[in-house]
């Protein structure tokens, strides 16, 4: 590995060498212990530091218990998942326009619930049920099923978003 | 590609046997780490909310398409998540300048407020890297949340993003390059201060 190719795996992935591709992890590593380039090494993976310290200051908070249980809720309203399991083209869970359950609810415009998982036992018993089938279908037989294209393929059930408008937004995995 | 391992894989099973436990702890494991993801790429609290619900209900809603073996269940809820996200930005796309004036805005004048003044600092780095995250060019802000903040395996952050390794690290070094500038006049205040930051940067792995 030359000291420039050091410079932009540091530039790129951080200061961090678990983080950079494995393949030249151990190349690095060996740069590192020559004597004329460990300096420059330390000060470059320095400097990166200093900008994996500051974005590690942006911190998220978590979630409040309100959207904990207004997820749970949703997942509950999903009448879809009663289709049996082995059909799972998104075309066989129709849902009229206007009253998809997966719409989002603002957890912060609900009637807060009263206690952290009040709602979770309502929804988890029932959504436990219809989930059942479709998640063993996907744990025993997935690879049979056609690709996973998660949120892109399907539309007319969910207005107003990028799976109306098939495919502008595909650009995902290769898995 | 190959089989590959999926720490969820346990969750999974006892979801798919239906026991009602599992479910919330999917959420409790999943919802925090899908709202990093959207906040950080939405900017906004209320509409990273409103994502990381649409795509956990999404995700469970079309779990008959996951391709176990083929992917992590993370990444599959990730890829969810992320195509919600993306169609926000699309969708907001010709507000976004006004919105992030004002945000950088507020972060400029953060309300110092009654707080100890550490809290406040923090607040304050937090607000300016938020700032300039919003600044970023939608890729190359997608490369450095899905690498750094949510810690996913390069591979499959570049799968994601339809893009090579190669083409996910110039998108990083981009990225980086330009937070460095953004960020240069906090750079020595958070040097003085690094126990602000937290032990793992790169977020909790999934």
């Amino acid at each position: 590995m030359t000291p420039d190719r050091f410079e932009q795996l540091a530039d790129a992935w951080g200061a961090d060498l678990r983080r950079w591709p494995a393949q030249e992890q151990a190349a690095a590593h060996a740069l590192m212990e020559q004597p004329a380039f460990a300096p420059a090494a330390r000060a470059l993976l320095a400097r990166a530091n200093e900008l994996d310290t500051l974005l590690g200051s942006h911190a998220v908070a978590p979630p409040s218990a309100a959207l904990a249980s207004a997820v749970l809720a949703g997942l509950q309203a999903c009448p879809g998942l009663a289709t049996a399991p082995g059909q799972p083209s998104p075309h066989a869970w129709p849902q009229p326009r206007g009253t998809a359950p997966a719409r989002p609810v603002r957890a912060s415009g609900r009637k807060p619930w009263h206690g952290w998982w009040s709602g979770a036992s309502i929804a988890g018993a029932g959504l436990a049920g219809v989930a059942a089938g479709a998640l063993a279908v996907a744990l025993l037989i997935g690879t049979a099923l056609p690709t996973a294209r998660p949120a892109q393929s399907e539309g007319g059930w969910w207005p107003g978003t990028a799976f109306d408008t098939g495919g502008a937004l595909v650009e995902g995995s290769e898995e | 590609m190959a089989e590959i391992d999926d720490p969820d894989a346990d969750l999974l099973a006892r979801l798919a046997r239906g026991e009602p436990q599992a479910a919330r702890e999917l959420v409790e494991r999943k919802l925090p780490r899908m709202l990093g993801l959207a906040q950080r790429l939405l900017g906004n609290r209320a509409e990273a909310e409103e994502v990381a619900q649409e795509g956990l209900v999404r995700a469970w809603q079309q779990v008959g398409h996951w391709r176990p073996g083929q992917a992590r269940f993370d990444t599959w809820l990730h890829e969810v998540v992320l195509n919600l996200c993306r169609d926000r930005l699309r969708r907001r796309a010709v507000r976004r300048e006004e919105a992030l004036d004002e945000h950088a805005e507020a972060a400029a004048f953060a309300d110092p407020g009654p707080t100890p003044e550490q809290q406040l600092d923090h607040a304050q780095h937090s607000a300016r890297v938020a700032a300039a995250l919003d600044a970023l060019p939608p890729r190359q802000r997608e490369a450095l949340v899905l690498h750094y903040y949510q810690a996913l395996p390069q591979a499959e952050a570049a799968a994601l993003m339809g893009v090579s390794v190669d083409a996910l690290e110039s998108l990083l070094a981009r990225a980086r390059r330009s937070l460095r500038a953004r960020l240069q006049d906090a750079s020595t205040s958070a040097i003085a201060a690094p126990a602000q930051a937290p032990a793992d940067p790169g977020g909790s792995p999934p």
